[in-house]
């Protein structure tokens, strides 16, 4: 196949060093949500949180399960959205011990 | 610290600046939050001569002339601050340097914007990849010039603002593909040298990847807005409705994040958000809304395209199955 991510050591997910290959195991071994990709590979769980990749592992999904793109959920979006430190998080409990 | 607002808008671009100032200006507290070090959003880095474009008045400095505005109208503007999480009643999370705080807004307006899409191919996450909008902020905000010499990957209505950009910070686009070659490949000993494309070698040092933007619907994922995939608004976004709230009560959204547009729209839209926002809050009379409303709409043709295609009311033609004819 004519495709750039076809070839050897091509990083979909560069945060988790997912290629292209390991993803299309995944959808061949029976994932068909990115849900179900991101459990199986790590794509899309590193530290821009999928905002690199996902958006072409969906693509991948349709294209791999001929299905439609739109039929392709995205990923359940659970905090934190941004990169946190442990600290920084601690110090919310600690300021609102009640909560 | 855990503290209580009445309106937070999250993203200090074109939509939050222009939802901020509106909602303030009709008596709302606002607090405007954004992750970057200063506000203005994509205002910080496009090039000058495409913003004259949006309106006279802003044709010099818009973010100056929008932050100042916003400040006379009582916002209070926090940059450098994270907003990580959104959830039941409201509530955000919020880092400020390196503590967390619980801001619990009785009206939050998401106008978080977008990000560039990527394009993997072998060598593509070497240092001197970049896509348009990161070369855009180095260019123009940072004043850096990476390289001397660019190909630009992809096709979208950023290009030729792009080119520009890198000829008067002295680059020369080497080559440019409006579509990627199905070889593309870069190489380089701790960077790029070398690009292949169509089996063709080039000697260049900087590849830009031009390929649209996706609207960056996290928080609103999170707070479980309902949301839908349309590819011309560029992906999976919030729906709003006509008072451009979302499905949520209390959670209004406006710009990029429920669907990619030009700057114009992007101001005006979130304008319209403000005062939706603040005739929720009873701050404006309801009928102010329906006004509002048509002065968005009536401001250009496609205006109306675009609300009824935010709002999920666009009619969608139903797909022919693959190979059918069409009449």
């Amino acid at each position: 196949m004519n495709d750039p991510r076809s070839a050897p050591r091509c990083f979909v997910c560069r945060c988790e060093e997912v290629d292209a290959h390991e993803l299309r195991e995944a959808i061949g071994a029976g994932a068909r949500t990115i849900n179900d990709v991101k459990r199986r590979t790590r794509a899309g769980m590193g530290i821009c949180q999928g905002v690199y990749c996902l958006e072409q592992v969906a693509a991948m999904l349709a294209e791999e399960t001929g299905g439609l793109r739109e039929a392709v959920l995205p990923m359940t979006s659970r905090p934190p959205a941004r990169l946190l430190t442990v600290g920084s998080l601690a110090a919310l409990v600690r300021d609102n011990p009640d909560d | 610290m855990s503290e209580r607002v009445q309106v937070a808008v999250i993203g200090a671009g074109p939509a939050g600046l222009s939802a901020a100032i509106a909602a303030a200006s009709a008596g709302a507290h606002v607090v405007l939050l954004d992750e970057n070090r200063t506000a203005g959003g994509q205002f910080r880095y496009r090039s000058e001569d495409l913003l004259t474009d949006v309106s006279g008045e802003m044709a010099s400095s818009p973010v100056e002339i929008l932050t100042q505005k916003a400040l006379q109208a009582g916002v209070r503007i926090r940059t450098s601050c994270q907003v990580w999480g959104l959830f039941e009643d409201k509530v955000i999370g919020v880092e400020f340097g390196d503590s967390s705080a619980a801001v619990e807004a009785e009206r939050v307006l998401l106008a978080t914007g977008s990000v560039d899409r990527s394009l993997p191919f072998p060598g593509g996450s070497s240092p001197g990849v970049f896509t348009a909008r990161a070369l855009q902020i180095l260019l123009n905000e940072y004043h850096v010039r990476p390289g001397r010499r660019f190909a630009l990957i992809g096709e979208d209505p950023l290009t030729s603002e792009l080119t520009r950009d890198i000829e008067r910070a002295g680059g020369e686009v080497v080559v440019t593909y409006p579509n990627p070659p199905a070889d593309l490949a870069a190489s380089g000993d701790g960077g790029v040298n070398r690009m292949i494309g169509d089996g063709t070698e080039h000697r260049i040092e900087i590849i830009v990847v031009v390929d649209g933007r996706l609207p960056d619907a996290g928080l609103a994922l999170m707070a479980e807005c309902a949301a839908g995939y349309d590819e011309a608004l560029g992906g999976y976004v919030p729906k709003v409705d006509d008072a451009m709230e979302t499905s949520v009560p209390g959670i209004f959204a406006a710009g990029d994040c429920i669907g990619i547009c030009d700057v114009s729209t992007a101001l005006a839209e979130g304008t319209f958000a403000g005062i939706c926002v603040a005739a929720s809050l009873e701050l404006t009379a309801i009928d102010e809304v329906g006004a509002a409303r048509e002065r968005y709409v009536m401001a250009t043709v496609n205006r109306a395209e675009r609300l009824a295609r935010v709002t999920g009311s666009f009619v969608q033609v139903d797909r022919e199955p693959m190979g059918a004819t069409a009449e």
